[in-house]
């Protein structure tokens, strides 16, 4: 049904709500910080860190509740540009790209900004070559978009098969972050986190599925910005006096520098193809802050941030997101609001690792032993720091640290109280929930939309197609949430084999959908398949053998080959049609009404008219 | 809504933003990486300027670039009647 007024398209109370959200989020830390000075129990407080903002979240999924499938599917495209933006970055990065990447920057210094330009660079390939034409076109999931714009069902089903791959890598990877990060929170086994984590996200998504996700990941994305940016700025206020962390932190880099120098640190030089990023295992530090190219060379850091670029404009599980803005500029504007947001994010989490590095040279290198603080003896008992040798001088090599703990290392360094280092620990919590409701949404629709309900063009009846999304929803989340728990690999490689495929399945039949006539089903097919299939091999022969390609730069081949491929066999098929090219020509005007909703009404007046 | 005869010069237009705005932001994202050794000599507001031109200089410029974008972008609907009226 499609809105005609902006009154009706946008509510203007919105920020009224999420400004009550925000207050209520801040009281709440508040409180629970005047409970611990008061003596309140450790458990209390970690309960209420990690229930309380959960029941907001899941009472604002259920509120969202609707039986509409343009609700459902769309929500009812009334998000405005900004929280648009707010949900597409966090979404992007989640829990395993906030953690993870901070410990990158911690661990590797330079060599961990490749995933920041990935993510940046991302949504600007997406806000330049394929979100505006896909909210133009207005379909649910972007199978349905490719299958409608190579006019084959076989298209259709092959990118849902190719597109389910990566999204279910996606959400495994954020369970296994989000139950790293539920478990230390809580205190709790794996299998409780699993079970809180998978009942939260069923309850926040499945029935008000991308209207619920909407409003419900607006807040979980607010509470990720407070609980990262307060402690980082009370941090950068304590040692630069500015409580900008993100522009002002340049100072202590430099003093950073000059006592790596002094501490006579080696300067590793890396080949140009290595890849070497740490896993699950503890890792010390091996090279200067601001050095590039000690750990990862030159052209895979290149290689990496290009192909992953890629793979984030492309990714399946924050295309339909696309689709809920008002307007083909509100699309735009809304991709310019998540580079920013995630850019801002990132940025701050490469400072929190430039103040960890300052604090373990100052407080660790040059001790002895038994002159380690208190906080290190807290991180080494939970398993998360060792300290080898005897020395009495100890160099920084004999130190090796988790690298998803850094982020909530440092208010632990910097003695604050419990309540500062549950704060993040809560808002990588939401992320994780956040990221996996997207996931598991684009997931549950795809499955739904395009696979059970997929043979005819025809959508379902409203409710069995709802019904179907909702089990889809659920089983997408289950199985995600049972396959992080069966193989407990690395997140971190999770999420890049998850943009490694997405890049060379999809982008490439995407880009060429939009902005190329002369793409036909025969070159979307062979494109998408050979793309898939050459990453497939690559990630596991980087997997398998020490050899060639590390398996996070599989999209450097599989993108390329994925290009060639649909562009030779398109040449090779029938031109496309007629009715192809004028549908081309309308999506890729903005104005006018969206292209899929045209075709429901269409075919609704159709089948009234059958009826009579 | 566009005229029919709009939609080849939209196009066209449509496509040179497209390579304005992507080509340079590609090439910045490949250059500074490598050059970053060489200019961490010098220094901007305190950070080396190799390290803080591939971090923050990097967002900053993906920012200009979206932002460009969409007010370039915006005008060339309006200038072939593309606009859409909500």
């Amino acid at each position: 049904m499609p809105l005609s007024s902006r009154s009706r398209a946008v509510n203007p109370r919105l920020g009224i709500y999420f400004g009550i959200f925000t207050s209520a989020f801040t009281a709440l830390v508040l409180v629970l910080l005047i409970f611990e000075q008061l003596g309140a129990s450790d458990a209390l407080l970690r309960g209420m860190m990690l229930g309380g903002p959960l029941v907001f979240y899941a009472a604002i999924g259920l509120l969202a509740a609707t039986r509409e499938p343009f609700e459902f599917f769309a929500s009812g495209r009334r998000v405005p540009p900004f929280f648009n933006g707010l949900v597409l970055s966090v979404s992007a990065m989640g829990a395993t790209g906030l953690v993870a990447g901070t410990g990158l920057l911690f661990l590797h210094g330079f060599d961990g900004w490749f995933l920041t330009i990935a993510l940046t660079g991302g949504f600007v390939v997406m806000g330049i070559l394929i979100a505006p034409y896909l909210r133009k076109f207005g379909a649910f999931t972007v199978p349905t978009f490719l299958g409608r714009r190579c006019e084959s069902r076989l298209v259709r089903l092959t990118a849902a098969a190719i597109a389910a791959v990566p999204m279910l890598l996606f959400i495994a990877a954020e369970v296994r972050t989000g139950l790293f990060v539920g478990s230390w929170l809580t205190g709790q086994s794996e299998s409780m986190i699993a079970a809180i984590l998978a009942v939260g996200v069923i309850l926040t998504v499945v029935l008000g599925g991308m209207r619920s996700a909407s409003w419900a990941n607006s807040a979980e994305s607010i509470a990720v910005l407070l609980a990262l940016m307060v402690p980082v700025a009370m941090v950068a206020a304590a040692v630069t006096y500015l409580p900008f962390a993100q522009l002002s932190h340049g100072p202590v880099l430099r003093a950073l520098s000059r006592l790596e120098a002094q501490q006579g640190m080696p300067i590793p030089v890396a080949s140009p193809l290595a890849f070497e990023i740490a896993g699950l295992e503890l890792t010390s530090i091996t090279q200067r802050m601001a050095k590039p190219f000690g750990s990862i060379g030159p052209l895979s850091f290149v290689l990496a941030s290009l192909t992953l670029m890629a793979g984030v404009a492309a990714a399946p599980w924050l295309l339909p997101r696309t689709g809920t803005a008002p307007s083909v500029y509100d699309t735009r504007k809304s991709l310019g609001w998540a580079t920013f947001l995630v850019g801002t994010i990132l940025v701050t989490a490469s400072s929190v690792a430039v103040f960890m590095r300052d604090v373990v040279m100052d407080t660790l290198v040059g001790h002895s032993i038994d002159q380690l603080p208190e906080w290190f003896r807290t991180l080494e008992a939970a398993g998360l720091a060792e300290v080898h040798g005897q020395v009495p001088r100890l160099p920084i090599s004999s130190f090796t640290f988790y690298r998803d703990a850094v982020l909530f290392a440092l208010p632990i360094a910097y003695g604050y109280p419990a309540v500062l280092v549950y704060l993040p620990l809560a808002g990588a919590f939401a992320a994780a929930v956040a990221a996996i409701s997207v996931s598991t949404l684009a997931l549950g629709s795809t499955l739904s939309e395009d696979v059970i309900n997929g043979l005819r063009w025809e959508p379902a009846p409203n409710q069995l197609r709802l019904t179907t999304a909702r089990i889809a929803i659920a089983a997408a989340t289950l199985v995600g949430t049972w396959l992080a728990l069966v193989a407990p690999t690395d997140p971190l490689s999770l999420m890049l084999w998850a943009l490694a495929l997405s890049a060379s399945g999809l982008f490439p039949v995407l880009v060429l959908s939009i902005w190329w006539k002369r793409l036909n089903s025969l070159g979307a097919l062979t494109g998408m398949g050979t793309g898939f299939g050459v990453a497939v091999m690559a990630i596991i022969t980087g997997e398998a053998t020490s050899l060639g390609l590390h398996s996070a730069l599989a999209g450097a081949l599989g993108m390329p080959v994925g290009f060639l491929a649909a562009i030779g066999a398109s040449k090779l098929g029938p031109q496309p049609s007629r009715q192809t090219l004028e549908l081309l020509d309308d999506f890729r005007i903005p104005g006018g009404e969206t292209v899929y909703d045209r075709e429901m009404r269409l075919l609704r007046l159709k089948e009234r008219s059958r009826a009579i | 809504m566009m005229e029919r005869e709009e939609r080849k010069p939209y196009w066209r237009h449509t496509k040179w933003q497209m390579m304005a705005s992507l080509l340079p932001f590609l090439l910045v994202v490949i250059v500074f990486p490598l050059y970053a050794d060489k200019l961490n000599s010098n220094r901007f507001i305190g950070f080396p300027l190799g390290y803080f031109l591939t971090g923050h200089g990097i967002v900053l410029i993906a920012v200009v670039t979206v932002a460009s974008f969409v007010n370039r972008q915006d005008a060339i609907d309006r200038w072939h009647g593309g606009h859409e009226h909500l």
